[in-house]
């Protein structure tokens, strides 16, 4: 190469030697990201909170490394967006690198591959914590390091040539993509975060691409999220033994003193159209998040207090999530739909009559009926916990009454009725259920 | 001629009515968050931060005349809202704006001048009222949590200190704290789950008590320390919970059992003053001369979840003297639409909550404050106190001229606090909301307010030595 003016080949080259790696870790960790953690990121945004507002500052300032995770929770809530969550992991990573980078070179080692492992390695950490602020606190310290070394200088030690640095980069950064890759906790992961969001988004097609009867005999806590899914899809008393069931526990978390369990269930008497019920899910739930309270909670919370027309509750967490950076069309679509729906009521006087929760799903479903709010998903969920059951005779005598509600008896009801009369045919899935000891399936 | 002068006339009035600085006047009072118009403060309390109740900024001035602040309210428009129009951003839902001058608004909707108000009154309150609060703070959940603790705080500025969060015992429950007649050296509260127990703060000493390993073997729930500061009353209660399925209360708290110990906080004893097993006893109180104790009773049901509507608490007395009930309890109240807790003497009157029915008013919407004239039996609805959401726990400042007490009159959910000046004749004057320098506060904060007390000085600095109780 000979040495030019600006464009000459040897510009860039130097061009090149300073832009490859980090360019080349940018769209690494995005692709990446974008394909096995998009749901992990934006699901961080959904369990994590930040507000500009007293009681949350100091909370957060009261906690050690705050910086790093005020800063980190400030960024989070723009996971909300994919892209935008993939790039601002990309480019943390590739900061950290670049700032490595500096500091190495002032102190006399210009080696890439380094900063390449070194940033590799946050990133890797970042995937498998889900701790964005891990990143930061490692960007934040490399940062003050930089800053130190403005006034350093030494003189060039270690060089690794280009080329070979390079190729010890790319290295490196496949090596980390399929650690993230083929890391079953990170795989699960997503897929939780999947089954999360779709089931409180309602997009129960994904929730059933992910929860496939296969994926629930490996992880059978998708089962209630799986049958749930069915269930608002009508689907339940016609692929509910497809999955691997073995009782009537299958179809709820009730039991479960768990964040996702409190979740499903809020979900649950959102479906059946509990609001009471869906809000003490989503309290309990809100519970296990850091603060108390995140930016997913307060959705939920702002959705079903808008279902019951509290307008001074919707008020109050739309206030509260204006005080994050990207709630303002959520607020003003909720804050316009409270306008239209508001309820102006006098307080109950009766409220000692309305029927408590059993926290036994087969009595719920029964009061939930003799409070007005059944539906077509709670009749349906009725009759599949007697199917679960083995309740055949209950089963029978019940469906008689509601057999002109199913323009069609669907599959497992008529599966049922066939044992009920002594002669399963050789396809009847509901059969084997029957048949089947309680975990042989 | 006529119509020229007149709108020459017109034209003078308009300019007089805007000031050079583009300011109306209206003969309105303005439309305020918090409502501060005729209220009484104490001469302590020098601030009280407003904002207008559709959430946008204003500017104040005062001048006093007399015992009587006049506060000027000049609302500064949209200009210095965020967002566009915070219409949305109401205060107290009952006190909506119903106010008509607000302002012009331009083609965008936005409001585009500023509206100079009808000055109103503050009246201060020669009664002295204790220098801190001490409170609970907590999620208003269900049945579990993340972050409580009990908290203090001047009410001359805006200060909040921790007295003890639930960090000390793990997560744990911290809950009741209870203070000898206001003192911040003497104190109680309870440390729920494992290692728990009653912590008692008494000057440098704080130590950790089981009551569950001394006498009837029961541990405490409500708390009342006795006049004289040596004996304790407790109710003892077996608490369970309900969900409603539909409707305005979500959830019924309802003891299956409870009865009332006593704690001799010099020998250690504990020992049973009133047990029953057929009657529920709770929320003891005592009288200002600590003579009699006041509680609660209910006949106990089988089921009591479905027979949670009939089940009403009237008010009892006993007699008291040298650490020993003195003859037979006796009915003080009873009323069978009416359930009563938190009995709180100064003088001859109590003050309580009634509810319809139950032992857990901050989940009902009907609770309101009630005073009873022991002089008369006469039960009166606090009016002035009450709104058409939750009144519940309250309690006495040490002269008895103040009352503060929970309401969730803003939004229906969230136990705030309010200051209520007594004159002693079974008058109350409007209460006003526990100001914060930030009014925005009340609805940014995602805490309830419970078991507000009035202390002499400040309780903090402790925690330190609670968290070692558990370790």
């Amino acid at each position: 190469m000979t040495k030019g003016a600006d464009g000459s080949p040897k510009n860039w080259a130097k061009v090149l030697t300073w832009t490859l790696e980090p360019v080349l870790l940018f769209c690494t960790v995005f692709i990446v990201s974008h394909i096995w953690q998009k749901f992990a990121l934006s699901n961080q945004e959904s369990l994590g909170l930040f507000l500009w507002a007293p009681d949350y500052l100091n909370d957060m300032l009261s906690l050690d490394r705050p910086l790093s995770r005020l800063i980190g929770a400030y960024l989070v809530q723009f996971f909300r967006f994919q892209y935008l969550a993939e790039a601002i992991t990309a480019s943390i990573v590739c900061i950290i690198f670049l700032l490595i980078r500096w500091i190495t070179s002032r102190c006399g080692f210009t080696c890439g591959a380094f900063c390449t492992l070194a940033a590799a390695a946050v990133w890797t950490a970042m995937a498998k914590t889900t701790e964005t602020s891990l990143g930061i606190l490692i960007l934040l310290i490399a940062a003050a390091l930089s800053i130190a070394c403005i006034f350093i200088r030494l003189k060039e030690f270690f060089c690794l040539r280009f080329a070979l640095s390079a190729g010890i980069s790319i290295v490196l950064l496949i090596c980390s993509s399929l650690l993230i890759a083929r890391d079953k906790e990170i795989q699960s992961r997503e897929r939780w975060s999947l089954i999360e969001q779709a089931s409180v988004n309602h997009n129960w097609d994904a929730v059933l691409s992910v929860a496939t009867p296969s994926q629930c005999r490996q992880d059978r806590e998708m089962l209630p999220f799986a049958l749930l899914a069915l269930n608002e899809k009508g689907q339940l008393a016609e692929k509910m033994f497809l999955y691997p069931i073995q009782g009537p526990e299958d179809l709820d978390t009730e039991g479960s003193s768990s964040r996702r369990a409190f979740l499903f269930s809020s979900v649950l008497y959102e479906s059946l159209g509990c609001s009471n019920e869906a809000i003490h899910q989503t309290f309990q739930s809100a519970c296990f998040t850091a603060h108390g309270t995140s930016f997913g909670t307060l959705r939920q919370l702002v959705r079903f207090y808008a279902y019951r027309g509290d307008e001074a509750m919707v008020r109050k967490y739309c206030t509260i999530l204006q005080r994050s950076s990207l709630h303002k069309a959520f607020t003003e679509k909720y804050l316009a739909l409270i306008e239209e729906t508001k309820q102006e009521k006098a307080p109950e006087n009766d409220s000692w009559q309305r029927n408590i929760m059993n926290h036994d799903q087969l009595s719920d479903l029964i009061l939930l009926q003799q409070e007005g709010i059944s539906s077509g998903i709670t009749m349906d969920r009725y009759f599949c916990y007697l199917l679960a059951k083995k309740d055949i005779n209950s089963f029978k005598t019940q469906f008689e009454l509601a057999k002109e509600y199913y323009q069609t008896i669907p599959r497992h009801f008529r599966e049922a009725l066939e044992i009920s009369e002594g002669h399963p045919s050789p396809d009847n899935i509901y059969y084997m259920y029957c048949q089947a000891e309680k975990g042989i399936k | 001629m006529t119509s020229k002068i007149l709108t020459t006339l017109a034209i003078v009035l308009a300019v007089c009515a805007c000031n050079n600085s583009g300011i109306t006047v209206s003969e309105e009072y303005p439309d305020i968050f918090p409502d501060y118009i005729g209220v009484t403060i104490p001469a302590s309390i020098q601030k009280l931060p407003i904002r207008m109740a559709d959430g946008s900024k204003c500017r104040t001035s005062q001048r006093q005349v007399g015992d009587t602040l006049w506060i000027s309210v000049t609302s500064l428009g949209n200009k210095n809202c965020k967002g566009k129009d915070n219409k949305y951003n109401k205060g107290d839902k009952y006190n909506k704006g119903n106010n008509s001058s607000k302002g012009d608004k331009d083609n965008k909707g936005n409001k585009s001048y500023k509206v100079r108000y009808k000055e109103f009154p503050i009246y201060i309150s020669r009664d002295e009222i204790d220098p801190y609060i001490a409170y609970r703070l907590i999620e208003p959940g269900y049945e579990s949590w993340n972050n409580m603790g009990i908290y203090t705080r001047a009410l001359a500025g805006f200060e909040e200190k921790a007295i003890v969060t639930n960090e000390a015992n793990a997560k744990g429950c911290v809950n009741c704290h209870c203070f000898d007649a206001g003192s911040p050296d003497r104190m109680l509260f309870h440390a729920r789950g494992e290692k728990g127990g009653t912590v008692i703060i008494d000057g440098g000493s704080i130590t950790l008590n089981n009551l569950k390993s001394k006498g009837p073997q029961r541990q405490g729930t409500y708390p009342a320390w006795h006049p004289e500061g040596r004996y304790v009353a407790f109710s003892s209660n077996t608490t369970q919970q309900c969900f409603t399925m539909q409707g305005d209360q979500p959830v019924e708290v309802y003891d299956t059992e409870s009865d009332i110990i006593l704690l001799d906080t010099q020998s250690e004893d504990v020992k049973y003053i009133i047990n029953s097993e057929d009657r529920l006893e709770t929320f003891p109180g005592w009288s200002e001369d600590g003579s009699t104790l006041y509680y609660c009773e209910a006949p106990s049901f089988a089921d009591v979840s479905g027979q949670r509507g009939e089940i009403r608490y009237r008010l009892m007395g006993i007699k008291f003297q040298d650490g020993e009930p003195k003859g037979e309890p006796f009915v003080v109240y009873q009323n069978d639409s009416l359930s009563i807790s938190f009995p709180r003497a100064a003088g001859r009157y109590i003050l309580l909550t009634g509810s319809a029915f139950g032992t857990f008013p901050i989940w009902h919407k009907e609770a309101d404050l009630y005073l009873f004239d022991t002089s008369t039996g006469e039960l009166t609805s606090a009016e002035t106190l009450n709104s058409p959401d939750t009144e519940s726990y309250h309690s006495w400042s040490s002269n008895r001229k103040w009352v503060i007490f929970s309401s969730r009159r803003i939004d229906g959910r969230y136990t705030r606090l309010f200051i209520s000046h007594f004159d002693g004749n079974g008058n109350f004057t409007k209460p006003f909301l526990l100001p914060q320098k930030d009014p925005n506060h009340n609805t940014l904060r995602l805490k309830s307010y419970n078991i507000p007390e009035f202390v002499k000085g400040d309780a903090s600095g402790k925690e330190s030595k609670i968290k070692n109780l558990f370790q």
